[in-house]
């Protein structure tokens, strides 16, 4: 028999895996409280791990989900190393982090781009200043004192602003899911 | 400028609701995602992929060694034998070196590294070419469209069609799933727990699931899971952490009951199986032979859970030691004692190098402990007069009997220059006060153990069985005991060649008595395959009457004219067969695949029989050599109850391969003796 006709459904190319989902797994690992250069470990260890477990035979719709626990679990196992260390991790609700992703974003390879998507339709619907406020903060990234000048308001006032356009937000993605 | 500025509103308390500032928090990720410029890591897929292409040649790569040249301080007949073969051996090194003068020469044994090298380049490459697919690439392999070894053709555009380098291999029993611990056993063989550690996951089910299991854990009939919470790194110190051991062991006791406080947690009734707590906080050591006793460690305080038959815990003793244990000690016969060895023990004088380890027996009812030997005279056994001797923690291997009159199988082992404290970070193999056997110049085969003695004490008796001072590494030597500590079972090996393609073995068996007498004979020349090289030995099970049931890995060499390196490897991995080793020369190209067997060694007779073995259809192969798919083995485990050895197969492939994956292997093969 033909190698070729070994091939079966369920063993999806493990390359394509990893292309279709670092970007959610290294976010995910932003969420749990890992820097930058931490999630970059912990995405590669994360996906040697699914990889040694043989996670390409499961069935495809499951990969996000476990690759998700799996990260999960190499972050654990980072921060107790580190809780030993001066440069603890910040100690984050795991299982409230989950819920918040699950809600809000998920597993799937393109989950990313559309919650990024929904979002920015409920930007649209905030109050002028709270937008403004936001479009200042976060895409051209103004400190906040100059936010607050340009908007004409305080500082705490603004951070009082985004706070609740955060909220907003929250509940407008939560409704549309 | 607008300068007016209105009180603002008193900012609101952080949400009480973690899950609401969880969702904050991620709100804010995806402000800085879709308005910033926050992007995950540039090149971050790549970099992985690149991890996964060398850690799928890690399993593959053997270093290629030199043969050694060993000299030898102090003669012994054993030692001459493994110095004799060792000066005879010297062909694989002086064959690279012709290679590397004349490239076209018969043997290139130094392109294995740079051929291993270039597939990994090769493979991260294709992967990332692939699944980008920027430029035309062949579809993904079909049964309608199988890859072609030789893409480019024959010259007229189409492509060439080539039979499969390798064949379809055999399909092995057993689960198709990988398990990051090896499982453990039932005494009765009929069930096995497993501790998978990338999802933290316990499972315990009938071993009959696992033969006849598919694909992943779902396909587990009869199965029983249990998430826990690995906390076991901040609990264990030193090795430990980098050592897990399994979470689950069995023991005889009924309906068990026990409870957090008593540092277990119930498992399952009809398997018998206990567990530490799942936070990990407790490792269980042993279980006696009584099935009764369970010994467990709780960071460094150890204690014995007595069970009573209804499984719920009778008693909890501290049996913690004052000293530093070394390693886990071993039950006496009755249960009623265990027997160990302590290590730095306060108010000696280490000022002169020379640890002392004293050999200790504890009640597990009262947890008190008594000295049976001081290390002294261990030492003293193993040197006479010669102060220079340091030595490593003796260990206490088996243990026959109980109290005063039992017998023990201890082992010492010289200590290496690295070991002590003061030599910190260093290496080598230099042993302290006598020269070193094996050494290689220019060679990177790493030299022999330290020399070790194997003693067995009674009565505060020492009396030297058989001193282990091997002149290579590749060579073994194994002293076993029967059952109640009479007789041991003598074993040893000697092999020529490289460390990196041994051949030839030499192998002597006998039997030693307890007084030290030693009566052994030399195995014919066709004892193992001849075509086996490489050959390693893991004892799985032995006889009163000298009997050896051997655990032989090895591999073999297939020729393959016409080889194209790197793809052909990749091919030969796709199709599940792992490589050990690759080169080329003026004959064509040559693989070397993992191989293994059981093998039954007779000291009474002086021969070996082969036991039993898995077979596959690999025509160079047939009725020559066992081998799953040109699988690596790792680890085997022997269940007396059931006369049953699992072990577990790497099949080659890795993210290339349609099976590359660990399958548990069942070899029933309870009737070795007579077979």
């Amino acid at each position: 028999m033909p190698v070729a006709a070994m091939t079966t459904a369920r063993e999806t190319d493990f390359a394509s895996i990893v292309h279709g989902y670092q970007s959610n797994i290294w976010w995910y690992l932003r969420l749990l409280g890992a820097d930058p250069s931490l999630a970059d470990d912990l995405t590669q260890e994360t996906f040697l791990a699914a990889w040694k477990a043989g996670m390409q035979r499961n069935e495809p719709a499951t990969f996000g989900t476990y690759l998700r626990r799996a990260a999960r679990s190499v972050f654990i196992r980072a921060s107790q190393q580190r809780r030993r260390r001066p440069q603890a991790m910040p100690d984050v609700d795991l299982d409230a982090a989950d819920a918040a992703w699950t809600a809000l974003h998920g597993d799937d390879p393109d989950a990313g781009e559309a919650a990024i998507d929904q979002l920015r339709e409920c930007v649209d619907q905030l109050a002028p200043q709270a937008k403004r406020a936001i479009e200042l903060q976060y895409h051209e990234g103004r400190p906040g004192e100059q936010t607050a000048d340009e908007l004409g308001i305080s500082h705490g006032h603004l951070r009082v602003i985004i706070h609740r356009a955060r909220q907003l937000l929250r509940r407008c993605m939560e409704a549309h899911r | 400028m607008n300068t007016h500025r209105r009180t603002p509103p008193p900012l609101p308390p952080p949400p009480d609701d973690p899950q609401a500032a969880a969702a904050d928090r991620l709100v804010d990720q995806l402000l800085g995602r879709a308005l910033g410029d926050a992007t995950s890591s540039p090149g971050l897929a790549g970099r992985i992929l690149e991890a996964l292409a060398a850690e799928m040649m890690t399993d593959d790569d053997e270093a290629d060694f030199a043969d050694a040249d060993p000299h030898t301080p102090t003669e012994t007949p054993d030692m001459n034998r493994s110095r004799h073969l060792s000066r005879t051996s010297r062909t694989p090194m002086r064959d690279r070196r012709k290679a590397q003068r004349n490239p076209d020469g018969a043997s290139a044994w130094w392109l294995i590294s740079a051929t291993a090298a270039t597939l990994a380049v090769a493979a991260t490459i294709a992967l990332a070419v692939w699944s980008q697919g920027n430029i035309d690439t062949p579809p993904n392999p079909t049964p309608d469209n199988p890859p072609s070894v030789h893409p480019a053709g024959d010259g007229d555009g189409a492509p060439k069609p080539v039979e499969p380098m390798f064949p379809e291999p055999e399909r092995t029993s057993g689960a198709k799933l990988s398990w990051m611990i090896p499982p453990v056993f039932s005494a009765d063989g009929k069930f096995v727990a497993v501790c998978r550690q990338s999802d933290a996951m316990l499972v315990i089910a009938p071993v009959s699931a696992f033969l006849e299991a598919g694909d992943g854990l779902a396909a587990l009939p009869g199965a029983q899971k249990w998430h826990f919470n690995d906390a076991r790194g901040p609990m264990l110190p030193g090795r430990q952490q980098a050592d897990p051991q399994p979470h689950a062991m069995f023991c005889k006791a009924g309906l068990l009951s026990a409870t957090p406080e008593d540092g277990l947690v119930f498992i399952n009734t009809a398997t018998r199986a206990i567990t530490p707590l799942l936070d990990g906080t407790n490792q269980i050591l042993s279980v006696s032979p009584d099935g009764m006793k369970v010994l467990v460690l709780h960071g460094s305080t150890r204690f014995v859970l007595h069970l009573a038959a209804n499984g719920s815990v009778d008693k909890k003793v501290d049996c913690t030691t004052l000293e530093v244990p070394v390693e886990t000690p071993v039950w006496s016969s009755n249960s009623n004692e265990l027997f160990g060895t302590i290590a730095n023990p306060p108010n000696v004088d280490d000022r002169s190098g020379q640890l002392r380890y004293r050999i200790f027996r504890q009640d597990v009812a009262t947890g008190k402990y008594t000295w049976v030997m001081d290390g002294a005279d261990i030492v003293a056994a193993c040197a006479g007069d010669d102060k220079t001797l340091r030595i490593k923690p003796i260990r206490v291997t088996a243990v026959y009997g109980s109290g005063d009159t039992a017998r023990l199988q201890v082992v010492a082992q010289e200590r290496n220059w690295y070991d002590d404290p003061a030599h910190q970070g260093m290496s080598g193999t230099h042993t302290y006060g006598r020269a070193p056997r094996g050494s290689n110049p220019g060679s990177a085969e790493p030299g022999p153990p330290p020399p070790s003695w194997e003693f067995l004490v009674e009565g505060g008796k020492a009396t030297l069985l058989q001193k282990r001072h091997l002149a290579r590494y590749i060579d073994e030597i194994l002293v076993l005991p029967s059952h109640d500590l009479t007789r041991f079972a003598f074993f040893q090996i000697a092999q020529f060649g490289g460390a990196g393609n041994a051949r030839d073995p030499k192998v002597w068996v006998g039997s030693i008595d307890a007084t030290g007498k030693k009566t052994e004979s030399e195995l014919k020349a066709e004892a193992f395959p001849a075509e086996w090289h490489n050959l390693h030995f893991q004892p799985i099970d032995h006889s009163d009457d000298g009997k050896l049931l051997m655990f032989v890995t090895g591999t073999v060499t297939l020729d393959r004219p016409g080889w194209d390196g790197p793809q052909g490897a990749m091919q030969a991995m796709r199709a599940g067969y792992t490589i050990s080793q690759m080169w080329s020369d003026s004959t064509g190209s040559h693989v070397a695949t993992p191989v293994f067997g059981l093998f039954r060694v007779d000291g009474a007779t002086g021969s070996v029989t082969r036991v039993c073995g898995y077979g596959e259809k690999v025509p160079e192969l047939d009725g020559k050599v066992t081998t799953v798919a040109g699988a690596a083995v790792n680890g085997a485990q022997w269940v007396p109850g059931s006369g049953t050895l699992f072990t577990r197969v790497v099949a080659g492939g890795g993210m290339f391969g349609r099976n590359g994956r660990e399958s548990l292997l069942l070899i029933n093969a309870a009737d070795w003796r007579t077979r």
